[in-house]
């Protein structure tokens, strides 16, 4: 039973939503390397030559580390780390999501293998994929950082072949659209 | 209108743009690349020449500051006490006077408070405590008194976080006019509130850093471009500032180490005698010196005192003052020579608490060094007697003149539980990413005290004019301090992290105000220093681009630069025309991908029909074989009607079509009769060598026109490289197409070999085409790294199933109403 916090949501709420992780460190990273402000890119892009959808997430390993040691609540905890980057592996997998919108309604998340996450230089890379091809039409949820950083901006980078498709997900945003064909 | 298939949002942009030009492609959909941007750039004038330097009647104002000021560590507030010297050398009247309250960002009604924006019904631990703090602790200035110099009271307003006082007189070209203020405000905590300074409370020794940034009333700047910068601190877009002189007393704890913008005016007054003698000795020593060790910083923890002393700071011609005090400092010191009549030896400082070692000793104050070494070679030796690194925070960095507030800490020392030495292993230990990180955060720091604060630039207008220069002049410095400085390793340099970027649709280009950037890093740090490294290494090379630069940075040392004063200085300096590189990285939202689509081989033709006929028959028997029936009908012995009846073979049966006629013969003669005598020699020459020659067709598919940088190899395995410079593109940014003659045949070209030109895609770079693998792929292929971490995510997936993992949630519970 979740303790009971000194204050009411608005009624006008159907409900609330559970409260999530957060960085008390919250100032000092969002100023990283003279107030660098939080963002992620992520990219799906169509691998002709072997099938798959390559889902490339780009984040920033100040950012990964302020809330890797957040949600683990634990501070030795770094993307230096195998069990680091697994941790963090694992974060992005529940808060990115792709569904089918080809009836244009969200339907349920495919569902992204998990592939592993490596660093590179300032940034670690976490990898999913897909095997085959993605839908007509795709609804994105990509909350990646935003229950940490209430600045965090993401950019998903999507690749129709011809294209490049981008959808920004900040403040409220929850699920966007866009049609592939 | 300008076409581009690729990016519908950019079409928008380019309409509006192109639609408030004076000249207009009206007809037809050509976008010429290479217009020039003086239409766009503003009209040169007396204060700022057409070649970007400042004009003859270049002026900036001139604010000297006085201030006393006490802390109160007990309660983390400060008071003070100053006066402002302005001189007004613009050629205005002025009746008012805008002074910054950088401070009042923090105040319960300010614009930046107001504006916070909430995400989705969440509400995090961090909300909770900052919103407890900003309920329990006034934030903001208390102005308590302002007046003129002679002690009157003068009437002012305060706006947000700016205050404009009425003067009694107006200040007149020339004229000086000297005012004093008397101020207070509460300390934020920079860990829970959020900012650039404040204090660190370290909660079990209950000991303090404090770090003071953006404290003082401070004047506003008074442009020739822009009247007065009072657009509002919202706490992203930073300063535009005016240069001064600086006399500033600091009341502080009697045990406190004071480390501030200047230096310090009596040390025989703060100092012990042991500290002094070591200060002295630091002043000639090659290598890092402790003034307060280690051990002593840990003893001075212990005591408190309720005695006060006072630290003196003079600095000249700063555009700023900060400044940092604790007894927890650790102080180390080491010079810096340089050839320069001014300042032939800077004095390099770090101070930091124990919780910073043992990183700090080691790195930060060689770090302070090595950047004044390598920033100097490619502007002016370091202008001022100081540079100082300050460990204030965990992460992240602050740049003030002389000095700088910088994270990164060791972690403490995790030893295995078996390991029987355990005792003797050290208490704390880092990274190899902690260690880059703090010489990167440095490096950082302590080059924008040459960009921006000795080269002036308006911060809150154009972040990238000091953190695109100075991340671009950190990268120089970081590939000098050691090979595979880890930003730049694995084939994933800055260029191929921005290409990710510019391939996005929700762009501003870099000319964008600050406050509205979107995607802060990559727009204001990144691209443009990822731009800088193209201009050096590709489009311009390094002599001209260095001569260029230094030029720029010394003509605006202690001056204001705009954008256009960049752009006309780098143009005016290497004597290249770069109007097409700044419209295309800065003021346009294009990337860079160049595919190479076609290569067709061709030999010249002698025309000589004895030689080029048989040459045919040869090709065409090559090319298309025998048909299979006539073959096997020959193999059969089978006897053909013509060789049954001889009458019937005639001419054609004993020449084929590349037989040689009479009028070839004469169609040739001809030629050769109509061609001009050196016309004829090139021909005779080009049957001689019997060169190949090459139609190579790119298609620009990003927007942005580049360089074409081309490694060719040769059927014997023979490499060359070639770089087109980008002015093939001036007719038609999107195709062209360049002709080769070689006197070998080509097997293979690479488009891009060296990744020098942030092309966003390598698989189209290739002919014949390559498929490439995917960054992903690659990933995969390496079986053992993915076998682990695979092994690692089975791990930590099964222990989740029983961790609590919402234990650091703020629990909420809706209302039954």
């Amino acid at each position: 039973m979740p303790q009971k916090m000194p204050f009411r949501c608005s009624p006008i709420r159907s409900r609330c939503a559970l409260a999530v992780a957060a960085a008390m460190v919250l100032g000092t990273a969002a100023m990283a390397v003279a107030h660098r402000l939080p963002g992620s890119l992520s990219t799906i892009k169509s691998n002709a030559s072997t099938d798959v959808v390559e889902v490339i997430h780009r984040l920033h390993n100040h950012d990964a580390e302020d809330v890797l040691i957040e949600a683990r609540n634990d501070r030795t905890l770094s993307v230096d780390s195998l069990e680091g980057r697994a941790a963090l592996a694992l974060y992005i997998e529940e808060k990115f999501l792709v569904a089918d919108f080809s009836a244009s309604k969200v339907g349920a998340p495919l569902d992204l293998q998990l592939v592993g996450a490596e660093l590179s230089g300032d940034y670690v890379l976490v990898y999913q994929q897909l095997t085959g091809k993605l839908p007509a039409a795709i609804a994105v949820r990509d909350d990646i950082f935003r229950d940490v950083f209430p600045a965090q901006v993401n950019y998903v980078n999507i690749s129709t072949g011809k294209e490049v498709r981008t959808l920004v997900f900040q403040g409220q945003d929850v699920w966007q659209t866009t049609e592939l064909e | 209108m300008r076409f581009h298939p690729l990016l519908p949002a950019v079409l928008l942009l380019a309409a509006t743009a192109v639609s408030a030009d004076a000249i207009r492609q009206t007809k037809m959909d050509h976008y010429d690349a290479f217009r020039q941007l003086e239409v766009d750039l503003p009209t040169p004038n007396v204060y700022r020449t057409a070649s970007g330097a400042p004009g003859v009647q270049y002026w900036q104002q001139q604010a000297d500051h006085k201030i006393q000021v006490t802390l109160n560590e007990g309660e983390q507030s400060i008071r003070a006490s100053q006066t402002i010297e302005y001189s007004n050398n613009s050629p205005d009247t002025l009746r008012y006077v805008w002074i910054q309250l950088d401070q009042n960002r923090f105040r319960d009604e300010s614009i930046a408070r107001l504006t916070e924006r909430a995400d989705e019904d969440q509400l995090s631990y961090a909300d909770l405590a900052r919103h407890q703090r900003f309920s329990d602790v006034e934030h903001g200035f208390t102005i308590e008194r302002v007046v003129d110099g002679r002690g009157r009271d003068l009437r002012y307003v305060v706006v947000d976080t700016m205050m404009r006082i009425d003067l009694a007189q107006p200040i007149r070209t020339g004229q000086k006019t000297s005012f004093g203020i008397d101020w207070s405000f509460n300390i934020i905590e920079e860990a829970i509130v959020g900012g650039r300074g404040g204090y660190e409370h370290f909660a079990e020794s209950d000991t303090y850093v404090f770090f003071l940034a953006q404290w003082f009333p401070k004047l506003a700047a008074y442009t020739d471009y822009g009247g007065w910068k009072h657009q509002q601190f919202l706490g992203r877009g930073e300063f535009t500032q005016e240069f001064g002189d600086y006399e500033v007393e600091i009341t502080v704890p009697a045990d406190h180490i004071v480390a501030a913008t200047g230096e310090l005016q009596n040390e025989s007054a703060v100092l012990t005698a042991e500290q002094r003698r070591r200060l002295n000795a630091a002043r000639s020593a090659d290598k890092p010196m402790f003034i307060v060790t280690p051990e002593e910083a840990i003893a001075n923890e212990k005591d408190g005192t309720t005695e006060t002393r006072t630290w003196v700071f003079k600095a000249d011609n700063v555009r700023d003052f900060a400044w940092a005090s604790s007894r927890k400092f650790i102080w180390d010191a080491m010079i810096h020579r340089q050839e320069d009549a001014e300042h032939p030896e800077v004095l390099a400082m770090s101070f930091y608490p124990q919780e910073a070692e043992p990183l700090w000793s080691q790195y930060s104050t060689h770090a302070v060094v090595h950047t004044m070494e390598v920033y100097s070679r490619f502007s002016f030796p370091y202008p001022y007697p100081t540079a100082q690194s300050v460990n204030t925070w965990k992460s992240g960095g602050m740049e003030y003149p002389m000095i700088t507030f910088n994270g990164r800490r060791p972690e403490p020392f995790e030893a295995d539980e078996e390991d029987e030495n355990a005792a003797d292993k050290p208490e704390r230990t880092y990274s190899r990413r902690t260690k880059q990180g703090l010489i990167g955060v440095i490096i950082h720091e302590i080059g924008h005290i040459y960009f921006p604060m000795t080269v002036n630039s308006d911060e809150r207008q154009w972040t990238w004019m000091d953190e695109g220069v100075n991340s671009f002049l950190q990268y120089l410095a970081e590939l000098e301090w050691e090979e595979n400085f880890h930003r730049y390793r694995d084939h994933y340099s800055v260029l191929e992290q921005i290409a990710e970027y510019m391939t996005s649709q929700n762009q501003v280009p870099i000319m964008t105000q600050s406050d509205s950037i979107m995607q802060f890093g990559p727009n204001g740090y990144t691209k443009p220093a990822a731009s800088f490294v193209v201009l050096r290494e590709t489009v311009l090379g390094r002599e001209l681009f260095d001569f260029a630069f230094r030029e720029y940075a010394q003509r605006w040392k202690f001056k204001r630069p705009t954008p256009a004063d960049l752009f006309r200085t780098l143009e005016d300096a290497s004597g290249v025309d770069l109007d097409w590189f700044w419209r295309g990285w800065y003021y346009s939202t294009d990337h860079v991908d160049v595919a190479l689509t076609s290569v067709r081989e061709f030999r010249i033709s002698s025309e000589d029909p004895h030689i080029e006929l048989p040459l045919n028959r040869e090709q065409r028997n090559e090319q298309v074989p025998e048909t299979l029936g006539q073959i096997r009908n020959r193999e059969e012995g089978r006897t053909l009607r013509v060789d049954k009846f001889p009458e019937l073979k005639d001419f054609y049966n004993d020449n084929d079509e590349f037989a040689v006629s009479n009028a070839d013969r004469n169609k040739y003669s001809k030629l050769l009769d109509d061609l001009e005598p050196w016309e004829r020699a090139a021909l005779e020459r080009a049957a001689r060598d019997d060169d190949f020659v090459y139609f190579i067709d790119f298609e620009n598919l990003g927007g942005l026109v580049t360089p074409l940088p081309l490694l060719i190899t040769d059927t014997d395995g023979n490499e060359e490289f070639m770089m087109i410079p980008a002015e093939i593109w001036r007719l038609d940014y999107r195709n062209v197409t360049k002709m080769l003659i070689r006197d070998k045949a080509i097997a293979s070209i690479e488009l891009d070999p060296r990744r020098e030109t942030a092309d966003a895609d390598f698989a189209n770079n290739h002919f014949p085409s390559k498929p490439g693998q995917s960054r992903l792929e690659l990933y995969k292929g390496d079986t053992d790294v993915r076998d682990q971490m695979a092994d690692m995510l089975r791990t930590l997936r099964k222990r989740k199933g029983g961790d609590d993992a919402t234990e650091n949630a703020v629990p909420l519970q809706s209302d039954p109403q």
